[in-house]
């Protein structure tokens, strides 16, 4: 079951920084950005990983309370930059 | 790739559209053939990877070289005086409860003992008052059968699984759980089928390595290597059984150059069920393969064609020894605390005269920091025999430690906490069980999945006041606590899914 989230963090780690790169053809990402939205990304993923984790030890406990702290602030820090960091700047189109 | 950069970078621009994905990898490739581009297509993602690559790199660094591997240290990582002198096995707290004979002779501490337990009001579940002597012969020879009562994790099914747990602890060991020497096929001391034609190793390196692969093909945890150090060897040396003290250098069949010193995992969903008979099933199942670990080992010794004894609770002080073979650290509770399985383990030793080998260094671990820190071993203590002080001392500081007929089994001139270990072992007798509540609520002891590596990886790099928050996360997330009946319904599920698939991880 381990193998098969690291498997699942793997891949939407990639999707993540797909996702930045497209975005980034749309918007002016700062570094503040793309370290905040990045971080907030992984800070999600490794919440998944901590509850999947805590599921197969046997910590119903541990595993709630990591999908909630970690993955409650990753989720916070993802929205915050995307309302004060990213949209605000969409990248301006030469005519 | 220049041109054809150009040509898409002209024909984009062209176009006023965004750079496609084709675009933008072209793009790439020519930003990195020409570093002095005047005007980079994206100069943040840029910056962004490349402060994140050596942010990777940095915290690669230095969890390497802080986290588990710990960081090499000359000496151990404490202070020890340089009065410090070996242990006379006979001022062993097992030596005394386990041998007549000598709580007779020694009647002004057996007199200080009893009235301090009369002062705590211990008793046994049918009433009788604590005597050191009497409580060792309940608990060891009378058997479990009279502390069974109907509540999870003290019935007869859970007593049953310790006694079998134990089973070969006794077919193979013997007393050496009570420090007895020379005892059962282990850990005897004969070294008859020792081969007259020695194998010789190519280097130092190469021994240590085949030592410790025997060590991890018979069953062991974690293998180190150190030198013979007559502070941790007990001396005289004492058999209970014949009350008659034995010297290493008159009795002993060799001179000890090296301790090859081996950790036992213990169950963790069986620590968890802390205190009850199923943690001293987890903890009898350790001391039943200590047995098996060190007994192989010094036979794979002896057939290499060097002397060797393996050793379990007798010889010498198992913590220190383990503490010099660079495997962990001692914690408040007075165990050792290894990197990933915590105090979750049982030491046991092979003393041998082979001396061509790679010796291990001690390591800091930060174990000190973080325990001075934490308290939720002595929190957790049931009879409030751990140290709640901040500071660790040379000397023993808890009540009754003014009397020296009251703190004979501790041995000064180590830095440490000095725990109570006589409220310790009565609560022993009280409950019937070995407890384990201290290695139960210590934050150390986690099964081995990645979180908790990543963890204990963090924890040397955080200052003092992180340990402490680090010690309520812990409570927080639900580990460590105390009896705790959902444990003992937890660990007689763990066996559900052995018929597909191996559930025998310990941790």
């Amino acid at each position: 079951m381990l193998g098969f989230t690291w498997f699942c963090v793997g891949a939407l780690s990639v999707g993540a920084v797909w996702g930045m790169l497209e975005l980034s053809k749309r918007y002016e990402l700062s570094v503040l950005a793309w370290a905040l939205a990045l971080g907030g990304v992984a800070t999600v993923l490794f919440a998944l990983a901590w509850t999947v984790g805590s599921i197969v030890e046997g910590e119903p406990q541990a595993a709630a309370m990591g999908a909630t702290l970690f993955g409650g602030l990753g989720v916070s820090i993802v929205a915050l930059t995307w309302r004060l960091l990213i949209a605000p700047s969409p990248r301006r189109r030469d005519v | 790739m220049k041109d054809q950069h150009d040509r898409l970078e002209r024909t984009g621009e062209e176009r006023g559209e965004a750079p496609r994905r084709a675009d933008a990898d072209a793009m790439q490739s020519a930003v990195h053939a020409q570093p002095d581009a005047e005007t980079p297509r994206n100069p943040g993602r840029r910056e962004f990877f490349k402060l994140a690559g050596a942010g990777a790199a940095a915290v690669a660094v230095g969890a390497t070289s802080s986290g588990c591997a710990g960081r090499v240290v000359d000496d151990l990582p404490t202070e020890i005086r340089d009065d410090v002198e070996p242990v006379d096995q006979r001022d062993l707290l097992f030596s005394m409860v386990a041998s007549p004979v000598l709580a007779q002779r020694e009647k002004e501490r057996t007199k200080a003992w009893e009235a301090a337990a009369a002062k705590r009001s211990v008793k046994s579940a049918d009433g009788s008052p604590f005597t050191p002597v009497g409580a060792f012969k309940r608990f060891f020879f009378e058997g479990t059968k009279k502390y069974e009562r109907n509540q999870p994790g003290w019935s007869q099914l859970d007593f049953a699984l310790e006694e079998g747990a134990w089973g070969t602890a006794g077919w193979l060991g013997g007393m050496s759980a009570a420090g007895v020497p020379n005892q059962g096929p282990a850990y005897k001391w004969d070294q008859s089928e020792v081969r007259e034609e020695k194998w010789e190793f190519e280097s130092e390196q190469q021994a240590a390595e085949a030592i410790k692969t025997a060590a991890r093909l018979y069953g062991a945890a974690r293998c180190g290597i150190t030198r013979n150090d007559p502070r941790w060897n007990f001396d005289p040396l004492y058999d209970i059984e014949q009350d008659r003290t034995l010297s290493w250098e008159k009795d002993f069949p060799f001179e000890p150059r090296s301790v090859i010193v081996l950790l036992v995992e213990m169950d963790y969903r069986g620590i968890r069920t802390a205190p009850s008979a199923v943690e001293s099933g987890a903890a009898g199942q350790g001391y039943s393969e200590m047995a098996m670990v060190a007994g192989q080992l010094a036979k794979f010794l002896h057939h290499l064609g060097y002397q060797a004894v393996a050793s379990g609770n007798d010889l010498g002080l198992c913590v220190p020894y383990a503490v010099a073979a660079g495997l962990g650290q001692e914690g408040r509770h007075g165990a050792l605390i290894a990197p990933s399985l915590g105090p979750r383990l049982r030491i046991c030793k092979v003393y041998t005269e082979f001396d061509f080998v790679e010796y291990d260094q001690p390591r800091d671990y930060k174990v000190t920091s973080f325990c001075t820190h934490c308290k939720r071993c002595a929190d957790a203590c049931p009879s409030q025999a751990i140290s709640h002080d901040d500071a660790r001392t040379f000397e023993p500081v808890y009540e009754g430690s003014e009397d020296p007929n009251y703190t004979w089994n501790n041995n000064p001139g180590v830095l440490k906490w000095h725990n109570d270990m006589k409220k310790c072992f009565e609560f022993w007798y009280e409950s019937g069980s070995d407890c384990g509540s201290c290695i139960n609520a210590c934050p150390y002891n986690k099964p081995d999945i990645w979180h908790h590596t990543f963890t204990d990886a963090l924890q040397p790099a955080m200052p003092g006041p992180l340990h402490w928050l680090m010690k309520e996360g812990d409570r927080v997330f639900g580990y460590g606590s105390v009896n705790d009946e959902a444990q003992v319904e937890q660990f007689w599920k763990t066996g559900r899914s052995l018929r597909s698939k191996s559930m025998n991880r310990k941790g």
